[in-house]
């Protein structure tokens, strides 16, 4: 954010033209990148190196353009400019720090290849369709008993990660087991988020173990398939990285290319060979599976071969459903009803479509718009998300895709600007409306706090707008029958006196 | 098939793969070499560097700008300087492999049509 008036002194005003300043302040390169640093959501040190390369980005460009004959602060004020806002700018470099493997921070489009709309093309298949596996092995994974399922967890921030671990297996009565090497490394830093020692650093307030986890994992940023996860193998609870686990659940699937190949007929009538038409299909899917961890594309964990019309996946089990779901819609490319999404086919025909998402998380956007009453006619197991272009892909008839449109459009806005967000987490607050206006959200640990209205952020779950500097912030898990109703209302901020009292 | 977001990484690692460099000059060298039709935005620049960087596709040390090729006034400054690693190297291989088979798609298209008309 660099034109604002009215903001912090240690804000810069930066006039459109970025030379006629007038009587506002001249530009300062600290001042941007004092107002860059506040806004990442990454560990200190990494905002100081941040902060450092930019400063002689910016040095060195103001060097440039006064060599051309610029005055230094208009100068400063153009290389300040060439960096864009800071805010979107912080936004990019916490989603880098946070989800290193993920591309979202290209949404941009540098070279103009819109990634989602050539997802969108090539996924435009239609008609109900199916690709069983040909054979599977796949080890058995053991499912948490009920007393870890029905474990509620509350510590303080300061709790050591030994502590914390051990306290679980005695909640749950099973045995612990921590696989220190493998969580120190997460997050590549020097300084190990995941030490015995170490303090967990979030407050927790009756917590599942997912649900706490989740939490845990977010405020280290690093997301579930780079995080913290756990399972119960041979009646112990095993905490260990995502990755370690992923590499012990690999499992070989085959899969039938011929329905998948014969789809795309035409392509080889016109003299595509079988082969670039195979190559065809791996490539959607490593495109649109989880991408980061395709051998293909320089990960480690996922790998494909094919043999004639069989393919072979290498994958983490909780990948195969995803590309069984992409085979399968493949396999019916070509197929009577074939069109564009939205267009040319009957309203009953079954359409797939993708819709890509600008400001928020897809994966968290699809878990909410499943709670939706007015999407409920919808099959979910025929939607997914995709990481890698931050898209909901969905095959539904055409009048359920624009109902899924709209609730889309709702959801997916910019943050509010001026807002300080305290984010609602829990399956079991309570929304009250205020007597003073505006309503009144109770956590579980009995705080109350007022808010002026809610808003939608599927990313953070939802969010209160606090009245005045007395909101509390209150980690909780997100409650979808709320966002349900104010979707039905279908409206993204929901007047208080529409919401259930 | 390659979306922008790879494009822009293949940019950069392949003129990462003729030589560490650092970001300003990455985006000269990016303008440079395409004749002013790519430019390679800092605020698109950097944070692809932070993420290639923690997918351990380069890797980066800071060093004082040398005498010889700084500019008047950041001598002594500090730059950060950034080198593909192998595993970028590799990355590179694949992107390279995937353009090369985007291009054959494209010109198969492109390559038709005048054929065509020129033969009516």
């Amino acid at each position: 954010m660099i034109a604002r008036p009215g903001q912090a002194a240690h804000e810069v005003s930066i006039p459109s033209d970025g030379r006629s300043l007038g009587a506002e302040a001249p530009p300062s390169i600290a001042g941007w990148l004092h107002a860059l640093s506040r806004r990442m959501n990454v560990p200190a040190s990494e905002r100081k190196a941040v902060c450092d390369e930019l400063d002689a980005h910016l040095r060195q460009r103001v060097q440039e353009l006064m060599l051309c004959g610029m005055l230094e602060v208009a100068a400063t004020a153009d290389a300040i400019e060439e960096l864009g806002d800071a805010e979107e700018l912080a936004k990019r470099y916490t989603q880098a720090y946070t989800h290193p493997r993920r591309r979202r921070i290209m949404q941009i489009g540098m070279l103009g290849i819109a990634g989602a709309a050539v997802v969108t093309a090539i996924v435009s298949l239609s008609g109900p369709g199916s690709v069983i596996p040909a054979s599977a092995f796949q080890p058995a994974r053991e499912e948490p008993p009920a007393a870890l399922r029905d474990v509620k967890i509350t510590a303080d921030l300061s709790l050591r990660w030994d502590d914390f671990f051990q306290a679980i297996g005695k909640g749950a009565t099973l045995p612990v087991f921590v696989h220190w090497p493998q969580l120190q490394t997460l997050g590549g830093s020097d300084a190990p988020t995941f030490s015995p020692d170490n303090g967990i650093g979030v407050d927790l307030q009756g917590f599942s173990l997912d649900a706490a986890i989740m939490l845990l994992n977010d405020h280290a940023n690093l997301n579930a398939d780079s995080g913290l996860a756990y399972r119960v193998q041979d009646g112990r609870i095993v905490f260990s990285s995502q990755a370690f686990f992923d590499r012990q659940e690999t499992v070989l699937v085959t899969y039938d290319l011929s329905a998948a190949i014969a789809a795309r007929q035409t392509d080889i009538d016109a003299g595509a060979t079988t082969q670039e038409v195979v190559d065809s299909i791996k490539q959607l899917v490593t495109t649109l599976v989880h991408p980061e961890l395709w051998a293909d594309n320089g990960g480690e964990l996922a790998r494909m071969q094919t043999y004639g019309a069989k393919l072979f996946v290498s994958a983490p089990s909780r990948l195969q459903p995803k590309v069984q779901w992409v085979l399968s819609e493949m396999a019916t490319a070509g197929r009577k009803g074939d069109a564009a999404p939205g267009t040319g086919a009957n309203a009953g025909d079954m359409q797939v479509r993708v819709f890509p998402l600008k400001h928020v998380a897809a994966s968290n956007t699809l878990r909410v718009i499943k709670e939706l009453h007015s999407l409920q006619p919808l099959d979910f197991t025929k939607a997914t998300s995709d990481t890698g272009t931050n898209s909901i892909i969905v095959q539904a008839p055409a009048e359920l895709l624009a109902r899924v449109g709209a609730a889309l459009d709702a959801i997916d806005q910019p943050p509010a600007q001026d807002r300080k967000p305290v984010s609602v987490f829990d399956p079991r607050f309570q929304i009250r409306a205020s007597g003073e206006g505006g309503l009144v959200i109770r956590a579980s640990d009995g705080t109350e706090f007022r808010c002026e209205e809610l808003n939608l952020d599927p990313e953070a779950g939802m969010q209160g707008v606090p009245v005045g500097e007395g909101g509390k912030k209150v980690p909780m898990l997100g409650d979808l029958p709320i966002l349900s109703n104010m979707f039905t209302n279908r409206a993204r901020t929901v007047p208080l006196r529409e919401l259930p009292r | 098939m390659l979306t922008g977001n790879e494009s822009a990484e293949l940019v950069v690692l392949s003129l990462l793969a003729e030589g560490e460099s650092y970001g300003y000059q990455l985006t000269k060298d990016a303008a440079g070499r395409s004749e002013g039709h790519l430019r390679l935005t800092p605020g698109v620049l950097y944070p692809l560097l932070r993420q290639l960087e923690n997918e351990g596709l380069i890797t980066s040390s800071w060093d004082a700008v040398r005498a010889e090729d700084s500019d008047e006034g950041a001598e002594g400054r500090k730059r950060k300087w950034y080198r593909l690693s192998p595993k970028g190297k590799r990355r590179l291989g694949q992107r390279v492999a995937a353009y090369e088979s985007l291009r054959k798609v494209i010109d198969a298209f492109v390559g038709v049509r005048p054929r065509e008309e020129g033969s009516r």
